[in-house]
């Protein structure tokens, strides 16, 4: 009994950890965030079909807030497309991400009830949008600018810079 | 409309673009051992009849003239640690294209300071690909642009800018150039909307989301953010 009773703790406590939230650095203006692949999303948004432009948005939950992550300029959709190939292909097989945003909106509703995200990114109320600076995971890092991964700009401009 | 009497600021009279000092290659002779002469910087006759400008210019006009003009930026950082920095070169740039095509409101700098934190966090060396090739510097020019911004039977009727891929992470460099695009985009938005464009509809057909506006709500996210630290800077 005493084994099946380890086990059981253990299995309550890795399924707790997987699904936790881990902040590594927040102010008023920056969060690094670190979610369960169940509370992450990423997509295309927007998609316009008349002048074929969308925005790359990633989605992350935090207790009743869903973090949402925006790129800084609007692209066509099928290169949009081809980004979000390369970023799921980041969250492939992985059990947590990393998202570094920086100047946030006011905490507001969720507006998420009509795009085509998991239903489990609607039922929040709150929502909180950022500004995309990277996305890390066990298997690499990408960013919006060129050298977003370098340690040097972690805090994505909002820190004297070397 | 532009304003096609020559610039106070400009080296040369209109038809002519200044080219720098520079070697030519000649015969090795007696006076040139090496086969090389300097020549002198000059106004060269522009055959395009367009308004050319080049790096050397650029740098002259910023450094002869910007100590001392009329409107700068507001002197708030915007929470970044080099969000000051540039005040100059944006007050100066903003003033010179603004005497140039005579909007009937004229750019405020302020906006060009909330673009440049939309667009790199004040962060010069930055680049960023996209649908239209890579984005540079403060203002993210991008390859698209350089290049329109350099032909001579392209979209643009005058007022040219010839800079390399490189030139672009200069930050006076990629001021003088991105806001003399600011000002195309405001032509456009204004043909698109069949009236004079706002300065924030410029703004945002430099984005590329004008369409967008009051449609798509990241898109009004984006913009949102803009009005809000405009408001800041435009507040005493």
């Amino acid at each position: 009994m005493k084994f099946f009773e380890i086990l059981f703790i253990l299995v309550v406590f890795i399924g707790c950890s997987s699904h936790s939230v881990k902040i590594y650095n927040r102010s008023d203006r920056f969060i690094d965030i670190e979610v369960s692949k169940e509370d992450f999303y990423l997509f295309c948004a927007d998609i316009d079909k008349k002048e074929s432009k969308s925005i790359m948005s990633f989605y992350a939950i935090e207790d009743n807030v869903v973090h949402e992550f925006l790129f800084r300029s609007i692209s066509k959709t099928d290169w949009c497309l081809k980004l979000q190939k390369k970023y799921r292909k980041l969250t492939q097989d992985v059990s947590r991400i990393r998202l570094i945003g920086i100047d946030p909106s006011q905490k507001k509703k969720n507006t998420l009830k009509t795009d085509p995200v998991p239903e489990r990114f609607k039922v929040y109320s709150y929502m909180k949008n950022w500004v995309f600076i990277r996305l890390e995971t066990e298997r690499g890092c990408k960013a919006y600018f060129d050298t977003g991964c370098d340690p040097e700009k972690y805090w994505g401009g909002l820190f004297p810079q070397k | 409309m532009t304003n096609k009497k020559q610039h106070p600021w400009r080296k040369c009279p209109i038809g002519e673009h200044w080219v720098r000092e520079h070697e030519r290659k000649i015969g090795v002779s007696e006076k040139n051992l090496d086969g090389v002469t300097i020549v002198e910087a000059h106004c060269r006759k522009n055959p395009s009849h367009h308004e050319i400008f080049v790096a050397d210019e650029l740098h002259e006009i910023a450094k002869k003239y910007f100590k001392n003009v009329k409107t700068m930026p507001k002197a708030d950082k915007l929470g970044y640690p080099h969000g000051n920095d540039f005040d100059e070169l944006i007050g100066g740039w903003t003033q010179f294209w603004n005497d140039i095509f005579n909007p009937k409101e004229p750019l405020d700098p302020n906006l060009i300071k909330v673009l440049i934190a939309s667009e790199s966090s004040f962060d010069v060396n930055i680049s960023a690909n996209s649908t239209i090739g890579k984005a540079r510097g403060l203002i993210q020019v991008t390859e698209q642009t350089r290049k329109i911004l350099t032909d001579q039977d392209g979209e643009l009727k005058d007022f040219l800018i010839t800079l390399s891929k490189k030139e672009f992470y200069d930050p006076n460099l990629n001021l003088a150039a991105g806001i003399r695009w600011l000002f195309h985009k405001q032509y456009l938005a204004s043909h698109r909307l069949k009236r004079e464009a706002t300065w924030m509809e410029a703004i945002a057909e430099y984005k590329g989301i004008l369409s967008q506006l009051g449609k798509v709500k990241r898109s009004d996210e984006i913009m949102q953010k803009l009005k809000e630290r405009y408001k800041r800077l435009s507040t005493k």
